[in-house]
Formats: C-alpha cells, sequence, structure tokens
C-alpha cells in the first residue's frame, strides 16, 4: 500500500488512540490506584517522635521503645468516620499476625479518645495523644486513619493513608509482612 | 511641680504599659514574607489542586505551623522544602522538579503542539501554506 499526503489525515486521530493509551496505562496501573500519596518514608527509619500517653500524660510514647519487635503504628480520632470503618479490621489484624498496635489519637482531646476506645473496644497496646498535630508533618502524615507497618529496627515497612480494606491487608500488607517474616528469618 | 505629679506619673505609666504593643511585637513582616512564599509553592496534600496557603485542611494548617517555627529556628527553603519532600514526595512540590521522570510531564505539550504543526505541514504542504 502506498502511503501518500492524504493518509496524513488519519495522523491526528493515531496521535489522539497513542496519547489515549498513554494515559490510561497510567490511570489503571496498579500503584496508581492502591495509596492516595506515594509513601517515601517506606524503606527509611520511622523519625523519632516523643507524644503524651493517653493514661499517663506524664509519659511518653516514642519509638525507642519498640526496638527489637515489629509494630503497627495506626492515626486516628474520634470525629474520624473512615476510622471507625476500619476498626474492627484493625482489631482483627492485631489479633490474627500478634503485631501490637500503637494508637496515636490525632488532632483530638484525650476526652474524646477515651470515650471513642470505650464505645469501639480498644485495639492498642498503648495510646499516645497529638492534640495539635506537632507530628503531622514529621511523619508524613496526610489524614486520619492512616497505618504503618514498623519493621524491628525502626525502618517503615508500609504506609496507608486511607481507612484498611480486606483487599488493602490482603494484597499490600500481607506480602510486604511475609516477605518480611522470611528475609529476617533467613537473617537469624 | 507638686500637683502635676500625679498625672504626670500616669501618663508615663501608661506609655510603659503601652510598650508591648509597639516594643514588644514580634511580628517578622521578613519571616511572614518567607513563609508565605513557601505556602505557596506547596501542595495540600488532602484538597490536592489547592496550595497550603489557601486550603482549610488540617494537615495544611499543621504544615504551615511547622514551615514557620522551622524558618524561625534558621532552616533554609530547600531544606524545609527537602523535609516535606522526605516524607510527602515530590507531589507536596506545585511545580514538580524537572527531573528525567518528569520530562514526559514537561515537554509533553510542546513535543504534541510540534508534531501538531509538522503534521499540517506535511498535509497542505509549505508552499501551500505560505501562498495562502
Amino acid at each position: 500500500m502506498n502511503f501518500n499526503r492524504n493518509h496524513l489525515r488519519f495522523a491526528p486521530l493515531l496521535l489522539f488512540f497513542l496519547f489515549a493509551m498513554l494515559i490510561a496505562s497510567g490511570l489503571l496501573s496498579p500503584s496508581g490506584t492502591s495509596t492516595r500519596l506515594s509513601q517515601p518514608l517506606v524503606g527509611n527509619k520511622l523519625p523519632e517522635f516523643t507524644l503524651p500517653r493517653l493514661d499517663k500524660p506524664s509519659e511518653y510514647m516514642m519509638p525507642t521503645q519498640w526496638k527489637g519487635q515489629a509494630v503497627l503504628v495506626n492515626v486516628f480520632a474520634s470525629w474520624c468516620e473512615p476510622c471507625k470503618l476500619e476498626h474492627a479490621l484493625l482489631t482483627e489484624l492485631g489479633n490474627k499476625t500478634q503485631i501490637p498496635i500503637h494508637g496515636i489519637g490525632w488532632k483530638d482531646t484525650p476526652a474524646n479518645i477515651s470515650a471513642y476506645l470505650r464505645n469501639m473496644g480498644n485495639p492498642y497496646r498503648d495510646v499516645a495523644m497529638d492534640e495539635h498535630g506537632t507530628s503531622t508533618t514529621l511523619l508524613g502524615i496526610s489524614g486520619v486513619p492512616e497505618t504503618m507497618l514498623i519493621g524491628r529496627d525502626g525502618t517503615v515497612l508500609w504506609k496507608y493513608a486511607g481507612p484498611l480494606s480486606a483487599d488493602i491487608i490482603q494484597d499490600d500488607l500481607y506480602p510486604v509482612w511475609n516477605r518480611y517474616n522470611a528475609t529476617s528469618a533467613a537473617a537469624r | 511641680m507638686r500637683r502635676q505629679l500625679p498625672l504626670v506619673s500616669t501618663l508615663f505609666l501608661t506609655l510603659f504599659l503601652m510598650f508591648p504593643a509597639y516594643g514588644g511585637n514580634t511580628y517578622d513582616r521578613a519571616l511572614e514574607e518567607r513563609a508565605q512564599g513557601l505556602y505557596a509553592e506547596l501542595r495540600c496534600v488532602v484538597c490536592q489542586s489547592e496550595s497550603i496557603a489557601d486550603s482549610p485542611a488540617a494537615v495544611a494548617q499543621d504544615m504551615r505551623r511547622d514551615i514557620r517555627t522551622r524558618l524561625a529556628q534558621g532552616e533554609s527553603e530547600d531544606e524545609i522544602k527537602r523535609y516535606l519532600i522526605a516524607r510527602y514526595g515530590d507531589f507536596v512540590l506545585l511545580k514538580p522538579p524537572l527531573s528525567p521522570s518528569t520530562y514526559l510531564l514537561w515537554f509533553a505539550p510542546v513535543v504534541m503542539l510540534l508534531i501538531g504543526i509538522g503534521i499540517i505541514i506535511a498535509y497542505f504542504g509549505l508552499g501551500r501554506i505560505y501562498r495562502r
């Protein structure tokens, strides 16, 4: 088939399809849909923080207290509807994996957080209060709920902004957790 | 002289009490301008098409406060941006940096325009475009 000038009329249409394909591949790629934001803290040490404990405000929660054990950190608030939605799943996750969950009450009062835990149940090993958001930018919090899996050396293994779902736990978290256990078992 | 003493001392006392209003005022215009400049460059990670200058979101509020505190502590704009990028990614900058991964983003519109012009020229022929 000879291509002559007249065939050029199809060029814009062809280019449009190529462009649409490019956009579609970006939109549909798995990393584009599973998290709200890219999580650059993953692979790095969790920044040090000091937050007063809910039950004893004169004592503090600090990541150094967790060394030697993998933990989950869950940032939540009593005014946060998605937090209520994920609460049961979070509790189940803690029970199933036996990973301790440390809670941070974010931009909320101790009274509200205490009431929330009384009503919903308390899945947390301990809870610290960040009433004024002093740890927000430090930990790269973009909203509540947010959940992180921290390795026993303090490395952030996984960070998820948004309410946990069965799919997220199954497809995102468990592979990371299993891979971590496999590599740390091999290292011993 | 004696009779004026109460009035004069009252005036001095008033002046003294006014000191905090102008002498002790900690408003630092230079700092505020640098802070506002940074706010305009950073994306609110919640309402993602707004800068943190305009956003009412809680996270934006915390970011503004922390930026101002860090500037006051002597950190540079670059250090603060790096601090935020380390936690939120390049996405936190409203203008994405020019790096190999963003070349496509930056240059695609221009490239497509050039391709479009190229097609028009090829289709109509430069001669025809000139004569028109």
